[in-house]
């Protein structure tokens, strides 16, 4: 320290002494061209959307812990085990399965990935300021501002189904680094507007053309707006998001596969079913570990939820990695109609293969993500952290379902039963009434491995009396109202004093 | 002082850099040196040592105090605190383990029961802050990785043509976190400290019970922390000149052998594979002080013997 003040001094000095012109205190950037000068081109604010939709891949493996969309859900469910080497392992999943999650076992790294996403949202929405001024064409940064909002909306919607109160801003932080941390219900206040501004703009597409498949699109918007408004029992907005979901099917663009065991094939990727998928993918794949784990590339899931030590066979080669977490429950498998085509899809069955068996093994694994040698073939490095599989969040079926759950729920005029019925028929099974039951039933048998079913369990008021010790004595907590919204990460806490924990 | 400004993740950047605290560095350094002859050999032999108290004086945040994960452990880690050595370890202190369901429920606080969940084989933690309950509160100083004091010992002699040079290096009152007990997976590799474990009532006051799923007493606490102090022969080397007298008749101004061994002796308590760990190389720069002390499974320093001659022309 002394040193430096010697040296400032001998300048000062120095300054002191000779004259000089203003030019002289005009120094280049040492750290290369400022942001408001970058940001100027077409080409560059397109680099900023994309950084931005980046922290989309990064639950499943982000360098530090593997919080999957779909398992960080289904765990809490009622059609999984957790699985892994022991309960131990990957312990978080193990809590929150078991509702004793703390702030030292919750899932503290999906907030700092979708934090990240946040936060690269905000700058796009700055670039597009710096792109304005410099002349870039304004329908592309209309579209730009638009996917940052929608895609931030989502990332908040995250955030707020898990952990429920959380900080929230829409510009990024200055000193000291903090923002106020909302209720659950103000962030929902905040989410459900934004998302009505988004869609009545009508910049963003209803469906992208191929070449942009995994942007964000206004269909996508309306399922999220259904999503939320629906946990939220916002009755208030019902008829808002039936619209939506109207808008949807009369749009034409969308239609149910008739294939259900093809949505789930690396060809039924961004099939006519699909509205939205985080994109994987293994060509040239560069996932690693540490902090590789960011790069592009593909996906772990399927590694995290197979079989370990595969004697090979059914289309996944000898010796290659399976961690065994996310066994499919006997149960799941059982309740499921045998004519319910759904059933083989849904169920990788492997009883009778002889390998080492995980903690909770049921021999039944999640067939719509199980790995194959042929998924991750074109990864030239780290294969097992590098699969194909595209993480299916928006179908079709739900928009149906969707519809047909609003309708029963009041929320205006429509044939729900025909709606179901559409959905039941791909499945080869007959019509049943539209009540509220049948549709979350419907969505169960649906949905399964696709991270909804916890959620609905929630918002249904089914949770506390579904999510109950089992049989096998692995859950041996009951799910009460408190466990809606998981702890915060205690290292947060640590960083921001005035963060109030969960009541857990 | 430089460093990661102490931010929340929620803000969605890597931490930045800045200017956020003072530290001070104060102690003493000795140095003693003496030369002596005895007879035809000469002695030189000099010794240092150095006592070092490291301080943080502001972080720079608003609470003055900052947490940092050991990695795979939960419930505490290494800390920077105002007014506490930077970095230290922060977590449990233990108090032994309960022997038997008696000592459970004669662990109380005003007629409560402290730890009322536990059961016998698990760690008795102490209630820091009385407040009759083991809470994240109870965590504290168990550990501080800076050594306080640092030594070195220099001897040179010569002899008829034989020459010896050795090098003797330590460090006492440090401490090291042994994080290479893996408690997360069930099939990991075991320590063998882990044999002394509770199996049965008086068995074992330090190392508790194993099971599986055990979360409660597999938590940061002084039970990784070790005596890190050593004394490391860190090098020693005999030489033998040939006398001038033989080395002229085959037209060489010199020549000498000698043998060289770095690390042959290290004298330690500490059960690892080397009480010299330092930062962890593995990590970006920008975390490495507060790996410091904190023993992954650092791979040890090599022993090298090196024998050899040098030929004068």
């Amino acid at each position: 320290m002394n040193t430096k003040i010697f040296i400032a001094g001998l300048c000062t000095a120095a300054i002191a002494f000779t004259s000089c012109k203003d030019s002289f205190l005009e120094v280049p950037c040492p750290n290369g061209e400022p942001l408001e000068e970058y940001y100027t081109t077409q080409e560059h604010i397109n680099e900023a959307v994309t950084a931005a939709y980046a922290p989309l891949h990064w639950p499943d493996w982000d360098g530090t812990a593997y919080n999957a969309l779909n398992i960080d859900a289904e765990i809490m469910g009622d059609d999984f085990w957790v699985g892994g080497s022991s309960n131990t392992d990957n312990e978080h999943w193990h809590r929150l399965f078991n509702f004793t999650a703390d702030g030292n076992q919750t899932l503290a790294t999906l907030w700092t990935d979708f934090y990240s996403g946040i936060k690269r949202c905000n700058d796009v929405i700055k670039y597009c300021e710096y792109g304005e001024q410099a002349g870039v064409d304004k329908n592309d940064l209309k579209s730009y501002e638009m996917q940052a909002r929608l895609l931030r909306v989502y990332y908040y919607s995250i955030l707020w189904h898990y952990y429920g109160n959380v900080p929230f801003y829409l510009t990024n932080l200055q000193a000291p680094y903090t923002a106020p941390q909302m209720k659950a219900d103000e962030i929902y206040a905040k989410l459900a507007p934004e998302l009505e501004e988004i869609i009545a703009s009508n910049i963003l597409p209803m469906k992208w053309d191929s070449s942009n498949y995994g942007r964000v699109s206004n269909a996508m918007a309306m399922m999220l707006y259904a999503e939320i408004v629906m946990y939220q029992n916002d009755e208030t907005r019902y008829s808002k998001a039936l619209g939506y979901m109207n808008e949807i099917i009369n749009s034409k663009k969308y239609a149910l596969n008739p294939d259900y065991a093809n949505l789930w094939e690396e060809s039924g990727e961004w099939c006519n079913e699909s509205i939205w998928e985080i994109t994987y993918n293994d060509d040239n794949a560069q996932r690693d570990w540490g902090d590789a784990a960011k790069n592009v590339g593909g996906t772990v899931l399927p590694t995290l939820i197979s079989p370990n030590t595969w004697p090979g066979g059914d289309g996944w080669d000898t010796g290659m990695d399976g961690w065994g977490f996310l066994p499919v429950r006997l149960e799941t498998y059982d309740h499921f109609d045998a004519k319910d085509v759904r059933r083989d899809a849904t169920c990788w069955d492997v009883r009778g293969v002889n390998y080492t068996e995980r903690y909770q093994d049921t021999h039944i694994w999640l067939k719509k993500y199980r790995p194959y040698t042929e998924t991750c073939k074109d990864c030239p490095g780290s294969k097992n952290l590098n699969y194909n599989n595209n993480l299916r969040i928006y179908r079709y079926a739900e928009t149906l379902l969707n519809a047909a759950e609003l309708i029963a729920r009041g929320a205006g005029q429509g044939d729900a039963k025909s709606l179901l019925t559409q959905v039941r028929t791909r499945a080869g099974l007959g019509a049943i009434d539209a009540t509220i039951d049948n549709i979350i039933e419907e969505r169960h048998l649906e949905f399964i491995g696709e991270g909804k079913r916890y959620f609905d369990l929630v918002r249904s008021g089914k949770a506390a009396t579904t999510l109950v010790p089992d049989a096998y004595g692995y859950r041996t907590n009951t799910w009460t109202p408190s466990k809606k919204h998981i702890p915060l990460a205690q290292s947060e806490l640590d960083a921001d004093p005035t963060l109030v924990q969960n009541e857990y | 002082m430089i460093m990661e400004m102490p931010i929340p993740s929620y803000v969605g950047e890597s931490r930045p850099y800045g200017n956020v605290g003072d530290m001070r560095n104060s102690g003493w350094e000795f140095e003693l040196g003496y030369k002596f002859n005895v007879g035809d050999a000469r002695f030189d032999i000099k010794g240092n040592a150095s006592y070092l108290h490291n301080e943080l004086r502001n972080l720079g945040n608003d609470t003055g105090f900052l947490n940092y994960g050991i990695n795979q452990f939960s419930g505490g880690g290494t800390r920077a605190e105002n007014g506490q050595p930077f970095p230290f370890f922060y977590g449990y202190k233990t108090d032994g383990i309960f022997q038997n369901m008696d000592e459970v429920r004669a662990y109380t606080k005003d007629g409560k029961m402290i730890m009322p969940d536990a059961t016998p084989g698990d760690i008795r933690f102490v209630d820091i802050n009385g407040d009759g309950q083991i809470t994240t509160e109870d965590r504290t100083n168990i550990g501080n990785p800076t050594p306080k004091w640092s030594f070195g010992l220099n001897l040179n002699a010569e002899w008829k043509g034989f020459d010896l040079g050795l090098f003797l290096q330590g460090v006492a009152d440090v401490d090291i976190f042994d994080a290479t007990y893996r408690q997360d997976i069930a099939s990991g590799n075991y320590p063998t400290w882990v044999l002394s474990r509770w199996t049965g009532e008086g068995t074992s006051n330090k190392v508790p019970i194993l099971k599986q799923g055990d979360s409660k007493n597999w938590v940061v606490s002084d039970l990784y922390v070790n005596d890190a102090s050593f004394c490391r022969l860190k090098n020693i080397q005999i030489g033998y000149t040939i006398p001038k007298s033989i080395t002229k008749k085959i037209h060489f101004d010199r020549i000498r052998i000698y043998a060289m061994a770095e690390n042959l002796f290290t004298f330690t308590k500490y059960h690892g594979f080397d009480p010299e760990i330092g930062a962890n190389a593995n990590v970006s720069d920008s975390q490495k002080p507060y790996t410091i002390g904190v023993d992954y499974g650092t791979y040890p320093q090599a022993r090298t013997f090196t024998f050899g001659f040098n030929l004068s022309l």
